[in-house]
């Protein structure tokens, strides 16, 4: 059926064309191409919310609605939602209990505060001790590759702490950790880094070349 | 069979510690809050400290998840889930649906100020109307539409973007030659030989590492005989620069550890500096 | 001596003094006329063009160096839109100095890398700079004295708003007060524009009764109500559009006045004299005209990369429609997907798919939704649950629609259900949470991490590494590849997830791709190589130079 699959397939391809020809292209007509689009994307991102929001209660709604183990605690979810929707439209942000609107934090801004806040700096931190763990899981790996691994964080590591200077003084060389550190990311980690990258870039190109010429078309649903 | 029953009964004994220690901890929390925090203290808001106490709890109960999962953290993590959602919905209608859509086209001040911008946002906001047809399974379709105009997008772009900024870039950083030229024949004389030899030294490693990791992406070459050892050096690079990337991290997530640590401290027990 | 003699002696020596301060003044401020005209270029190399590779907002007039100038010399670029202007004095004076910055050479963007462009100095002239298009109508006192004689004013408030309109203390040395009467101009100032869209017609006569009433009243915004406040929220959606409508009038503007023809003369000045370019005793008045060009000669480098690689994959999938038979290395972590899913069929647990943070423009996405929609697949045939877990809604729906056509193409489309592709959340670290909290409870028996990663990698592959999954990695986000080596059992790097779809598939087509890209890095390495030989070799003997091969592909 050509209007499932071919017209999203051409339009992939003439858009994918224009977002490649237009850089190269001086007309002022070109950077406002790209404006445009970027304000249509945003548009049908805010669009995409509603679709996320709608997905992600009903999945809870579901688990509610089967009894799924652990269903109860799907009701936070909504608390959550509601609470902050509730308080961001209300009054601007400043919810029920502010007769007028003043220069004072909002509830809204409350909410982000004392929940979002908090929450996101604490499981962004309990990184530190994730890294512990998975240098842990490293070392039981015991392989040359692992072992490389490990004892390069671990100069890096050290040579970055302000206790590295103390143990290179002992034989009087302060500099000494702080210089490895310096030389393992200048040189090997930077040759790495490099070849990664321009792997990367013919990679993206290839991916980019199949998806517009139709050869690859799994991303929409549609198999070979 | 008896063992069986061991292991329950101990798994079940451990769940009741579990819970007494838990209910203690909340008791202890609550407490601490209540005698530190209050009476309030001049010019403090009743809903600030709450929030701070609030604050104070979420941090813990997400660092109970380290021990193990557990009912407090289910609560948190759909609070969590909700809030950062209703935040999420209420920045998007303020920053991207409102100005957008609502206020040109809704609230347009003249007629000529509504028709210019629906010319503008006609076809983006049929295509975000033919995303939400994911709701039905039978027109679910039409949504290829409109992300086949993103798809397409990223690919195009994608070519131009990957070729100046990994390509010619990073061409550009490895195509150098091996030693600089000194032209001051005064700085020229002074270098030893080490200095002389250490840069070339240095451009050799990187130079070396770029390639075999490049061969090491090789996908139509066999890894045998030599390919297999210059593959080999490509991973060793790969797992040294993984490493000191590594290594590189971690004193900013012990920062941010830090910073929790200094909330609860400075923030929640109100321990002067 | 007596004592008006003395005071005499000291006069003249200070007279004396002055005169030699004052000629030593005049020696060092000005500059002979005759070493003027000698700084100035033969009047053969002076060219007026349009600038290369732009949108038609540049002239350039270009002049050859001449050596030896005397210090205190810079050029004066006089521009008119009339020969004639020059006689009226109507005309604008771009200046350029003789640094290393007015050189031909240091804008190798638009004149390239020549060595004969260290002989040029170049002056840039922006027509649309120098005669900037008609603003909007400014407020005036007159404005405030008719609101006051249509008693929307008081004389009390015309008196506080002149003021302001005098006072030009900066904003952060305001009072409150102030800064609120700061504001209530600011919208009084709407006042003119508003009147000029209501002689135009394009504002009926109660919407501008309307904005004035909104712009008049000089209640502080967080004071107002009711009706109020919602007057005050249209006069600043009416303030937007206008702000809209004057861009767009100013741009339109600017591409006239861009496109005029402009006639430019040269001189050499001291900052008070001049001595311009002369031809037969006459002034050189050259012209030209500016124009939007069709491509962008800077961007050439980055055109011919692009083409040529794009030509050696589009080749080798041709060569590989005819000749299927390619040979494609094994990559560990992508035989490792049968192997994890049909692991967590034999324990009867999910898969679990989590996307990363990157949305559906960017390119690890869609290699992971290609990657997904293999792995459903299989999963599929198999007849194992599988659990996509989403932060973005578009890569959502993207998801969605590619498991349920998985789910048709194994002949079992009602097993599709949409909660398990449904979004666990809507940012970075509660989407951490969320799905770090699911693994832990559900316990899958497989895990796959693919697309583009930042700090939260860590916390979900850690988590489900000590579940106990088989876990496969996937990431271009080469800042978090450390952490999924550490705790994964695959990880595809860079560019093996590029090549994860295409590998799965065993298309001979995309295999064809892989054997392009394969091509396409074995002529980095021999650019690479051959490009670092080149130039250590012209660094070391000097003998010629092989500068052109940075320039090649420096990005401009």
């Amino acid at each position: 059926m050509w209007y499932k699959r071919t017209i999203p397939l051409v339009i992939v391809f003439v858009i994918g064309v224009l977002a490649f020809a237009h850089n190269y292209v001086p007309y002022p007509e070109a950077d406002d191409f790209r404006e445009h689009m970027t304000k249509w994307f945003m548009i049908i991102g805010g669009f995409g919310l509603f679709l996320g929001a709608y997905s992600l209660l009903h999945m809870h709604v579901s688990r509610i609605r089967r009894m799924q183990p652990g269903w109860a605690y799907s009701a936070f979810v909504f608390i959550g939602a509601a609470g902050m929707i509730i308080v961001g439209l209300w009054n601007d942000g400043y919810g029920p209990l502010e007769s007028a609107p003043s220069t004072a934090k909002t509830w809204f801004d409350w909410g982000f505060d004392y929940v979002q806040i908090p929450c996101s700096a604490t499981i962004f931190s309990i990184l530190a001790f994730f890294m512990a763990s998975a240098a842990f899981r490293t070392f039981r790996a015991r392989n040359v590759n692992a072992a490389l691994l490990l004892v390069a964080a671990l100069l890096v590591m050290f040579g970055r702490v302000p206790a590295s200077e103390s143990v290179g003084a002992w034989f009087g060389q302060q500099g000494f950790f702080p210089k490895i550190a310096d030389l393992i990311m200048e040189f090997p980690n930077l040759a790495a880094t490099r070849g990664i990258l321009l792997g990367m870039s013919l990679g993206a190109i290839s991916q980019s070349l199949r998806i517009l010429f139709g050869i690859e078309r799994s991303y929409m649903g549609v198999g070979d | 069979m008896t063992a069986v029953d061991n292991t329950q009964t101990s798994s079940s004994s451990r769940r009741t510690i579990e819970l007494v220690v838990l209910v203690g901890l909340v008791t202890a929390f609550g407490i601490i809050s209540a005698l530190v925090r209050f009476p309030l203290e001049e010019g403090e808001k009743l809903r600030d400290v709450i929030g701070i106490i609030i604050g104070a709890g979420l941090t813990f109960i997400f660092y109970s998840f380290l021990y193990r999962d557990n009912p407090l953290f289910k609560i948190a993590e759909n609070l969590y889930v909700g809030v950062a959602l209703g935040y999420g919905a209420i920045i998007t209608w303020r920053q991207s649906l409102r100005p957008e859509v609502y206020d040109p086209l809704f609230r347009a001040v003249t007629s000529e100020a509504f028709w210019h911008e629906l010319s503008y946002r006609v076809v983006p906001i049929v295509l975000g109307i033919l995303l939400m047809t994911r709701l039905s399974k039978k027109h679910s379709w039409l949504s290829r539409y409109s992300y086949g105009l993103m798809v397409g997008w990223g690919a195009g772009m994608g070519i131009f973007v990957v070729t100046d900024s990994y390509i010619l870039k990073q061409l550009e950083g490895a195509i150098r030659p091996l030693q600089k030229i000194v032209t001051d024949p005064d700085v020229a004389a002074n270098l030893s030989f080490f200095d002389q030899a250490w840069p070339v030294v240095g451009s050799l490693v990187i130079l070396i590492g770029t390639v075999s990791v490049l061969f090491y992406f090789f996908f139509s070459v066999p890894h045998k005989r030599l390919g297999s050892g210059f593959s080999r050096v490509g991973i060793s690079y790969l797992m040294i620069a993984f490493g000191a990337s590594f290594g590189y991290t971690v004193m900013g997530r012990m920062s941010l550890l830090i910073g929790r640590v200094q909330f609860l401290m400075f923030e929640w027990l109100k321990i002067k500096q | 001596m007596t004592r008006g003699g003395f005071t005499a002696l000291h006069f003249l020596l200070a007279a004396v003094l002055a005169t030699v301060a004052l000629c030593g003044g005049c020696m060092r401020k000005g500059v002979r006329l005759a070493d003027l005209r000698a700084a100035l270029p033969d009047a053969s190399t002076v060219r007026l063009y349009d600038r290369p590779s732009d949108d038609g907002s540049a002239l350039i007039l270009e002049w050859g160096k001449v050596d030896d100038v005397v210090e205190g010399v810079s050029y004066a670029v006089e521009v008119a839109k009339s020969a004639d202007d020059f006689e009226t004095r109507q005309f604008k004076t771009v200046k350029v100095e003789l640094t290393e910055d007015s050189l031909k050479s240091a804008d190798p963007k638009y004149f390239g890398f020549s060595e004969a462009n260290k002989k040029f100095y170049v002056a840039t002239i922006l027509p649309a700079k120098l005669f900037p298009p008609a603003g909007a109508p400014e407020l005036t006192a007159d404005h405030i004295k008719k609101l006051v004689a249509d008693d929307v004013l008081s004389k009390e408030q015309s008196k506080l708003i002149l003021a302001e309109m005098a006072s030009d203390t900066p904003d952060e040395k305001l009072t409150d007060e102030e800064k609120a009467c700061r504001k209530w101009l600011r919208r009084l100032k709407l006042y003119p524009r508003v009147m000029q869209l209501a002689d135009e017609g394009k504002l009926p006569e109660s919407k501008v009764q309307r904005a004035i009433r909104a712009m008049t009243d000089e209640t502080a915004d967080d004071a107002l109500s009711g009706g109020d406040k919602a007057d005050r929220r249209w006069l600043a959606l009416l303030a937007a559009f206008i702000e809209k409508r004057d861009t767009k009038q100013r741009d339109q503007a600017a591409k006239a006045i861009n496109k005029g023809v402009y006639y430019v003369r040269l001189a050499a000045t001291d900052g008070r004299k001049k001595a311009y370019v002369l031809q037969d005793r006459e002034k050189v008045v050259y012209s030209g005209q500016a124009r939007v060009d069709t491509f962008k000669r800077f961007k050439l480098n980055n055109l011919v990369f692009a083409l040529a690689f794009s030509g050696i994959v589009l080749a080798f999938i041709q060569i590989a429609r005819r000749n299927p038979n390619l040979f494609i290395r094994r990559i560990a972590g992508l035989e490792a997907v049968d192997e994890a899913i049909g692991r967590a069929t034999e324990m009867g647990r999910s898969v679990y798919f989590v996307h990363g943070l990157g949305s559906m423009g960017e390119l690890a996405t869609i290699a992971a939704v290609n990657v997904l929609s293999r792995v459903a697949r299989r999963a599929a045939d198999y007849d194992t649950r599988i659990t996509v877990t989403n932060i973005n809604p578009i890569v959502m729906a993207v998801s969605q629609e590619v498991v349920q056509q998985a789910y048709t193409e194994a002949g079992r489309p009602d097993a599709y259900d949409p909660d398990d592709v449904a979004l666990s959340a809507t940012s970075q670290f509660s989407y951490a949470a969320a799905v770090t909290g699911r693994m832990v409870r559900e316990r899958p028996a497989a895990i796959f991490l693919i697309g583009s990663f930042m700090a939260e990698s860590l916390l979900l592959s850690e988590t489900g590494a000590s579940t106990g999954a088989i876990q496969v990695a996937g990431t271009d986000s080469e800042h978090q590849l450390p952490f999924f080596i550490t705790t994964c059992d695959y990880t595809l790097i860079g560019e093996e997830l590029y090549a994860a779809s295409a590998y799965l598939s065993r298309e001979p087509r995309m295999l064809g791709s892989l054997r392009g890209q394969d091509i396409g890095k074995a002529f980095m390495m021999i650019a690479m190589v051959v490009g670092v030989i080149l130039l250590t070799i012209a660094v070391a003997v000097a003998w010629f130079d092989a500068d052109w091969i940075t320039h090649l592909v420096k990005v401009l």
